[in-house]
């Protein structure tokens, strides 16, 4: 297999899919896309080559109807094909939107599947909006926990999050798309971490201990500046990307991973701004890895992209790589593949990650619960206030 | 009853306060006060007793050494999200063939209303006469009048019972006896309010560090009472979560530097925390510090003027709101508060004592002041007064009574 095609990003049901279709478009260097559905309009939909249609023998080509349980019968009905679809891969990304039937049951079916063959398993979820209906978001819960589970890291977008970011006025066509841009641009940003060759290499092995070593959860930010000040402003732009709730998520995260990419005018001093800014947000302990790539189509730009994990266990010594018995013969290995721990990880609690919260002073107090909202949670929190813009 | 000391006791969750007075020359004289910090105590309840006691021994030492007294029974103030009030009507038929309203009607007037709207797990602390009706009319003084029915209005503020027992053994073990039990905002109330606001409407609010208490008084009665399980602790926990500091520095943070108010000079402001044992010391930007509080505050103050809205009070009161607590301390919450309630609003002063006043001078005295207040003002009507201005507790707590002194 060739360097593009050890890498996989896969869209899964019809969500993952309509995704899929805002990221491929107009990338030009693109790792190798494949779609994953059981209703064959959306399927086309992605307008990505390599599909994969669920069902097996029942191939009805229509929707799983939003049953997830069905949606994970017809990926088992598959299974051949998406096996040979994910094996031999370093890397598999799977973007996918919960709540419906087929994302939500195929998705950690074949999240489990590309772990146990040994590549990298990280997830994008969206998640619905309030006004999906509870249903929904019960099946995206449910998903959620799965996911966690069979995927070495999930990364969460909540569609209720990212709609709030541009306001309740937009058309829902237009939101759905923004919202799809906004993760494409997540995706495409942790693309660039890994793919670019740079001065300062940060490469699949180190992401893949930082993930090992973390909860389950991965957070991402992206952004990017221009002109003088683009250092800073890159850096102010990540930290007010949705996924990083206002900087809290650099606060508290144990391991970081930030990638800068720039054209050939990139300057030794504004990586040090990078990095200072960076480190002036972070907790003094945390392990912080910074990469640095040069591309000539961001000429004139400066982009910044973080991967943080919050809770870092402790490293271990890393495992001796055993030699590879269904190795492809003579084939280069850039990205390197030692075995890997089969460290069955349990989420260990079944809520949305980005609710997960530490009570502080009231741990074992009990609540302080008002019409549904609990009032111990820091109030700056649930109104999502964002210190670091202030 | 001549110069025995009254003894007001409030374990709260930051600060236990023991206040001591005695009538003298027929007024209520502060003669000593004894502080200490609490222990054991979180959102007003009793977490740990070994903890709360020996913090309760603290403060009765100390009463007992500045006021010179042995103490054997006190008063004490409760609170806590588990607090309810509400108006309950009693309504009782007039069998006598003359019609006549006696005292034995009015009891039972006053029974039926306290009855009634309590829970299982609940208790009613406080039976607050709001009006008669003598069939139907509104009357002041139903004694000896002519009718079919009567009907008592009363505000019953009811405590959750577990949290009262609790704390009540943790005074009973220090070894001190409990004579009566109080809501402490209501006890605000008394230690801050002057006539004239009780009379023009007023809500007061009672700032702990585990719980915020409330009584709003309008149209000349206490017409509504209340607590959240919200408090200072609140506003220390945001910080610690926000800046990434220890419990313990948010808690010196909010107090040296915090405000409940943004302004445009505070983002020019950065506020530093001098190095201290393991904590090497931080300087933090102003304006997150006080976004983080004024977050926490404004949502408070929100909640509780839902409640007095939805009770039909806020176009009431007159005098406006009137702050206590260690909470009304925060720079600018007056100011908050004026915004958020749309009225006038003060801090309050304690008020109304004799004696050596100048010990429980600041808002944070108001609730153990108002206390002393009521018990001296529960003492004099106990003997033969029908109007009791408040209950002593039903059966669960009717074992309280004086049993003599045991030390």
């Amino acid at each position: 297999m060739s360097d593009g095609q050890r890498i996989l990003l896969c869209g899964v049901g019809g969500g993952g899919c309509a995704m899929l279709g805002s990221i491929a478009a107009g990338w030009d260097h693109a790792p190798d896309c494949a779609a994953v559905h059981s209703d064959v309009a959306e399927l086309s939909a992605a307008g990505v080559e390599r599909t994969v249609l669920l069902g097996g023998t029942v191939r009805l080509g229509v929707s799983a109807g939003g049953d997830a349980e069905r949606g994970q019968r017809l990926a088992e009905a598959s299974e051949t094909e998406l096996r040979a679809l994910v094996e031999g891969r370093d890397l598999v990304i799977l973007v996918v939107a919960l709540g419906g039937g087929t994302g939500s049951g195929a998705a950690p079916f074949l999240a489990r599947m590309a772990r146990q063959s040994g590549a990298l398993t990280l997830c994008f979820c969206a998640t619905p909006l309030r006004f999906e209906g509870l249903q929904r978001q019960a099946n995206a819960d449910q998903a959620l926990h799965a996911l966690r589970a069979a995927a070495d890291a999930v990364v969460v977008f909540p569609n209720e999050r990212l709609a709030e970011w541009f306001g309740g006025r937009t058309a829902v066509a237009e939101a759905f798309e923004r919202i799809n841009q906004i993760i494409g641009r997540h995706v495409r940003a942790v693309w660039n971490v890994l793919r670019h060759p740079g001065l300062l290499r940060t490469d699949l092995m180190d992401l893949r201990r930082m993930i090992e070593r973390g909860s389950g959860v991965l957070s991402v930010g992206y952004g990017e500046g221009e002109g003088d000040q683009r250092a800073e402003q890159a850096v102010e732009a990540l930290v007010a990307s949705p996924l990083l709730e206002g900087g809290m998520v650099l606060a508290v995260s144990g391991g970081l991973l930030a990638c800068i990419v720039g054209g050939p005018d990139l300057r030794l001093d504004e990586m040090e701004r990078v990095a200072e800014a960076l480190r002036g947000r972070m907790r003094p302990d945390a392990e912080f890895q910074l990469g640095a790539a040069i591309s000539p189509a961001y000429a004139g730009r400066l982009a910044v992209t973080l991967l943080a994990v919050e809770h870092l266990a402790p490293a271990e010594a890393a495992p001796a790589p055993e030699p590879e018995a269904a190795a492809p013969a003579g084939g280069p290995r850039p990205l390197g593949r030692p075995s890997r721990p089969r460290r069955p990880r349990t989420p260990q609690q079944p809520e949305l990650p980005l609710q997960e919260l530490q009570r502080g002073r009231f741990t074992n107090v009990t609540p302080t619960l008002y019409e549904g909202e609990d009032l111990d949670t820091p109030t700056f929190r649930r109104r999502k206030i964002d210190l670091a813009a202030l | 009853m001549a110069n025995e000391p009254l003894v007001a006791l409030e374990v709260g969750t930051t600060r236990i306060r023991a206040l001591v007075g005695e009538l003298r020359e027929g007024m209520l004289a502060v003669i000593g006060l004894g502080e200490s910090e609490s222990a054991g105590i979180r959102k007003s309840d009793v977490v740990d007793m070994d903890h709360a006691v020996t913090a309760l021994r603290t403060a009765m030492e100390a009463a007992e050494e500045r006021s010179n007294v042995t103490i054997y029974a006190v008063h004490l103030a409760v609170s806590g999200g588990h607090v309810r009030a509400e108006v309950n009507r009693g309504t009782v038929h007039v069998t006598r063939k003359d019609g006549e309203i006696t005292e034995k009607e009015i009891e039972a007037a006053r029974e039926a209303a306290r009855s009634g709207t309590v829970g299982p797990d609940e208790e009613p602390v406080h039976t607050l006469h709001q009006r008669f009706y003598v069939d139907g009319v509104a009357v002041m003084d139903p004694l000896h009048m002519t009718g079919n029915r009567l009907e008592e209005d009363a505000l019953i503020i009811r405590t959750g019972i577990n949290p009262v027992v609790n704390l009540i053994k943790v005074v009973e073990t220090s070894p001190v006896d409990v004579e009566d039990v109080a809501f402490s905002g209501l006890c605000a109330g008394y230690g801050v309010l002057t006539p004239e606001q009780k009379y023009n409407g007023a809500l007061v609010i009672d700032l702990g560090g585990g719980t915020t208490s409330y009584v709003v008084y309008a149209d000349q009665m206490i017409a509504h009472a209340g607590a959240f399980g919200v408090g200072g602790d609140h506003v220390t926990n945001d910080i610690a979560f926000a800046l990434n500091l220890p419990q313990a520095q948010a808690e010196r943070l909010k107090r040296r530097h915090g405000a409940a108010v943004v302004t445009q000079e505070t983002r020019k402001l950065t506020a530093t925390l001098p190095p201290e044992g393991g904590f090497a010391g931080r300087t933090v930007r102003k304006v997150e510090l006080d976004v983080v509080i004024n977050a926490r505050m404004d949502e408070l103050f929100r909640l509780i003027r839902l409640e007095v809205e939805r009770q039909g009070c806020l176009v009431k009161l007159g005098a406006g709101v009137v702050l206590t607590g260690g909470g009304a301390r925060l720079g600018g919450v007056a100011d908050l508060a004026r915004s958020v309630f749309g009225l006038p609003c003060s801090v309050g002063e304690p008020s109304g004592l004799s004696g050596v006043t100048s010990i429980v001078r600041g808002p944070e005295y108001a609730a153990v002041v108002g206390l002393l207040k009521y018990a001296y003002q529960n003492q004099k009507q106990s003997s033969g007064g029908r109007l009791r201005p408040s209950d002593l507790l039903g059966t669960l707590f009717g074992g309280i009574r004086r049993r003599g002194g045991r030390r």
